[in-house]
């Protein structure tokens, strides 16, 4: 964003602690949904599809598809807004880019593949489990990682 | 390098926003179930749709047209042809529902998905142009 790709960067103390709020939200953020959606899906990965899928041994309603598709949905919207963000404040203040690409890339396919697969989960169960829960775990992580890295930058070199 | 970098991002949006307009046309379809059942109900149902999407697609509309600034190819008067126009789309899609008519929703709807969804593909050609 422009006020991020701001030159003045080395000047500006407001600019850095501006940044460097909105990173350490951005780390809340992605710790607590990480959380959240632990603990309103399932820690396990049966327990993931039990609850998405629903069990008929155990008489346990499927989550109604327009539900997932909501979620799905609303995911994507923070996913965009907070990586957004995150990878543009990366890219201005951590040096090296050539080794950039790479975490970028990780970050947003995975984020979009999180959602595909959650979307998933009821047509191709314990599959589709496995792949929500690494992509969904790595586009976490490696945000969180980035977002660290830039803080670490920002306080220390800029 | 860093240009390129900008390029990847800006590239990456204009896809999760092609997924995020398509799943929220999916879920009106759903809701709507085959354009027949959506109806106003109250205002608390309305606000509960209206509220996220006025500030959410407002924030996606300035994320998407905040890169147009950076291409040259544009004019600016087309520029300000599309922006007030995405915004007013918004507007009415936020709206639509409180009018209690399927015809009016749909129209706003596919006129708001289509918006956004062309935007990110012409954010996508360019960003494949200039790289």
């Amino acid at each position: 964003m422009r006020f991020i790709v701001t030159n003045e960067l080395k000047k500006s103390i407001a600019i850095r602690w501006m940044i460097g709020g909105v990173m350490v939200l951005i780390l809340l953020f992605l710790a607590g949904h990480l959380l959240l959606e632990a603990i309103q899906l399932g820690w396990r990965p049966n327990d993931v599809l039990q609850t998405v899928a629903g069990n008929e041994d155990e008489f346990i309603d499927p989550l109604p598809f327009d539900e997932i598709l909501l979620r799905a949905h609303i995911n994507l919207f923070f996913a965009m807004i907070v990586l957004a963000i995150g990878a543009s404040a990366y890219v201005r203040i951590v040096p090296n880019s050539k080794q950039k690409i790479l975490p970028i890339t990780v970050i947003f396919s995975t984020a979009l593949f999180a959602q595909i697969s959650l979307i998933l989960i009821r047509s191709f169960g314990l599959p589709a489990v496995w792949i929500w829960i690494v992509t969904s775990m790595l586009w976490h992580t490696v945000a969180g990682l980035m977002v660290i890295r830039t803080l670490w930058y920002l306080g220390h070199h800029s | 390098m860093k240009q390129r970098l900008y390029r990847h991002i800006i590239g990456w949006i204009a896809i999760l926003t092609i997924a995020l307009v398509l799943s929220g046309a999916w879920l009106f379809l759903i809701h709507t179930n085959g354009l027949s059942a959506m109806r106003y109900t109250s205002l608390e149902s309305w606000l509960e749709i209206s509220v996220p999407h006025v500030v959410g697609m407002g924030s996606v509309a300035f994320i998407l047209l905040h890169f147009f600034l950076f291409i040259e190819s544009i004019s600016s008067r087309l520029l300000l042809t599309i922006i007030p126009i995405t915004y007013l789309f918004t507007i009415i899609d936020a709206f639509s529902a409180f009018l209690d008519s399927i015809l009016f929703k749909s129209i706003s709807v596919s006129l708001i998905t289509v918006t956004f969804a062309v935007i990110a593909i012409f954010l996508l050609t360019k960003v494949k142009d200039e790289e």
